[in-house]
């Protein structure tokens, strides 16, 4: 079955500034992931890690120099696939307050999408109250302004606005980010619904990790713009591949005064990718760190079906955290 | 000996149209020396309102209606305004949620470092005192940092320095309000290790407001659950993680995806929203949203002392 969405070795760089200067600066390099109809997949990793990159060169809101970005098989090169691909993927932004215009009320702001697309729109109010139905808000809210609403209703808008022209793809930029915990659960449940009765697909941006295990199928990792780690969430998570995912994880504060990490998960920072390590990019941060690491960069293989990994003690790596996870 | 920091009976309410919105409800706490605090709550629930009462610095429009702000004592609210200005700092210092606007862009950190602390005492102000401090919180290369400017350090790295910033005059009480909100994970779980290990070279008090729950079960000996500006619940760590008496304490836990696992269907949820502050109705202020209240909750409901220092208010906990 053709996934749908399907990124063929993506990369994106930036001019590095310099009147003259023809220098640019890789923020995505080679990265290719694939979204099935129905999947959700987590795109995971640390401020300037190219999560949010990536999501904008999907949408075509950011030059692609390498690779292709494939939508139900078809790749997006033109302005004709491009408007196809943003009426069919829609997108949730990280600031839901600020991604809905201060001066138009919440029945116009959820038929927007039809005006753009040039869509028929016969009767607009019972439209707007059957999106706003959709995402659990009362049909009263059509009148009211963005300030009117709080977080998580802010939120439910931009779901409802997103769902607007019956998507399959949706993009999800941090989805609960500033959200308190009650009102996240929310959201994710509603995320999860509308899943199961719409057979939508998810790319969800994030950096946080109970999100990703409670929502995600598959999780991508990605450190300096490329990925690290491919994999089934549940996998990943029992049993991670790359020493960053473990880091990750092991970096997450639980919520249990009895479990407490007496050690430092990770040390040190996210280097500049200005001054990208030499060999594995992640061997500065690493505490298995060896030789070759600091000297060959490894390539992102396949270690079973349907996971990749790019360290050069992957095998010996899982195998630890199985070992592990099952003296747990 | 007395506690460091002790807050009694405080009520602090905003002035907004039509009437009065309550923030803090009659709030009484303290921390101990060595002791971690953690006041913990959702958006709303008054937990920022604290702790600026805390050093009384108040937005406009903010007004104690009762109470006092023990310092080592001494009612802060009723000293003169010299006075606090001379303690905040020497006794009381804080860190900022956002450490991007935390610092003067135009100023190097060692200047800034040198104001803060050199107004309180000039002596200590000297580079190799400010560099110890840094390299102390974890900065590498401390004596070279002092030179930079904010925008050339991380967020981790600047909060770093806010924390470094706030233990220079060596206060009594350290209060941080979402001191790991603005960082990614792994700096969250730095900026949390260092908070750990500077309770035990640090002879103060630390006090930690955050909505995060696994912020509190890493760092704090003892939390209070605030909702709708009341404490509801406060004990120590393990009693409120592991035998939390409050329903909205039990609730809030409950719905924490963190605390799901493994995923599997959906993730309870918290039905209705907090109430309305400007008009708050007699009884229990989560009566609409709790799932086992009684007729008795429409009454004020009690503050059950279960232990020393263990407290609840509501009518469902029986001593």
């Amino acid at each position: 079955m053709t996934p749908v969405l399907e990124l063929q070795n993506l990369s994106v760089d930036l001019p590095l500034g310099g009147f003259l200067s023809r220098a640019r600066l890789p923020i995505l390099s080679d990265v290719s992931l694939k979204v099935s109809k129905g999947e959700s997949v987590a795109l995971v990793g640390e401020s300037g890690s190219g999560k949010t990159t990536l999501a904008r060169a999907v949408m075509g809101l950011q030059a692609v120099c390498a690779g292709e970005v494939r939508f139900d098989g078809q790749p997006v090169a033109g302005k004709a696939e491009l408007a196809r691909l943003r009426r069919d993927a829609a997108m949730m932004f990280q600031d839901a307050t600020a991604s809905l215009s201060p001066r138009l009320t919440v029945g116009y702001l959820v038929t927007e999408p039809f005006r753009i697309h040039r869509r028929p729109l016969p009767d607009p109010d019972l439209m707007a109250r059957d999106l706003l139905a959709t995402v659990g808000l009362p049909a009263a809210i059509a009148r009211r302004y963005p300030h009117e609403l709080s977080g998580g209703q802010a939120r439910r808008v931009g779901v409802a606005r997103a769902l607007a022209l019956s998507p399959r793809l949706v993009i999800a930029d941090e989805p609960t980010a500033g959200l308190d915990v009650s009102v996240q659960a929310e959201v994710l449940n509603l995320m999860a619904d509308l899943r199961r009765d719409m057979g939508l697909a998810y790319l969800i941006i994030t950096h946080n990790l109970a999100l990703v295990r409670h929502v995600a199928d598959r999780i991508a990792v990605l450190y300096l713009g490329r990925v690290v780690e491919e994999g089934p969430t549940a996998q990943v998570f029992a049993a991670p591949a790359h020493p960053y995912t473990a880091s990750l994880i092991a970096a997450e504060p639980k919520p249990d005064p009895r479990r407490r990490r007496a050690d430092l998960a990770i040390r040190g920072e996210v280097p500049s990718i200005l001054r990208r390590p030499t060999g594995c990019e992640f061997h500065t941060r690493c505490t298995f760190a060896r030789e070759i690491c600091r000297r060959v960069a490894p390539d992102l293989k396949q270690i079973v079906p349907g996971r990749r990994a790019s360290c050069h003690f992957a095998d010996q790596y899982q195998q630890q955290g199985e070992n592990h996870a099952v003296e747990n | 000996m007395s506690a460091p920091l002790s807050v009694e009976n405080l009520s602090v309410v905003y002035r907004v149209a039509g009437g009065s919105l309550q923030a803090v409800r009659d709030v009484s706490l303290s921390v101990q020396r060595g002791e971690v605090l953690g006041i913990m709550g959702e958006s709303g629930c008054g937990k920022s309102t604290l702790a600026a009462a805390m050093i009384n610095l108040l937005p406009a429009g903010a007004q104690i209606r009762q109470g006092a702000v023990r310092l080592n004592g001494a009612d802060l609210l009723q000293l003169p305004p010299a006075a606090q200005r001379a303690l905040r700092g020497r006794s009381v210092a804080m860190v900022f949620q956002d450490p991007m606007t935390a610092f003067n862009p135009v100023l190097t950190i060692g200047r800034q470092l040198a104001d803060f602390v050199g107004a309180h005492d000039p002596a200590r102000a000297t580079p190799d005192r400010l560099a110890a401090m840094l390299a102390r919180v974890g900065i590498p290369d401390a004596a070279r940092c002092l030179g930079r400017y904010p925008h050339e350090l991380s967020g981790g790295m600047r909060q770093r320095v806010a924390i470094a910033a706030a233990l220079l005059t060596q206060p009594d009480v350290l209060i941080a309000d979402e001191p790991t909100t603005a960082l990614d994970v792994t700096m969250e779980a730095q900026i949390i290790h260092l908070l750990r290990d500077l309770r035990t070279s640090f002879d103060g008090a630390i006090v930690i407001v955050t909505h995060h729950l696994g912020v509190i079960a890493e760092l704090c000996d003892r939390v209070a659950v605030m909702y709708a500006g009341e404490v509801v619940e406060e004990g120590t760590v393990d009693a409120i993680f592991h035998d939390p008496q409050h329903p909205y304490t039990r609730a809030l836990l409950a719905c924490d995806p963190a605390v799901v696992y493994p995923s599997s269907g959906r993730l309870p949820t918290i039905a209705g929203r907090i109430p309305d502050l400007t008009a708050l109705p007699p009884g229990c202020a989560f009566l609409p949203r709790c799932t086992v209240a009684l007729p008795v909750c429409h009454q004020p409901p009690p503050r059950v002392r279960l232990t020393e220092g263990r407290s609840v208010l509501c009518h469902r906990v029986q001593i």
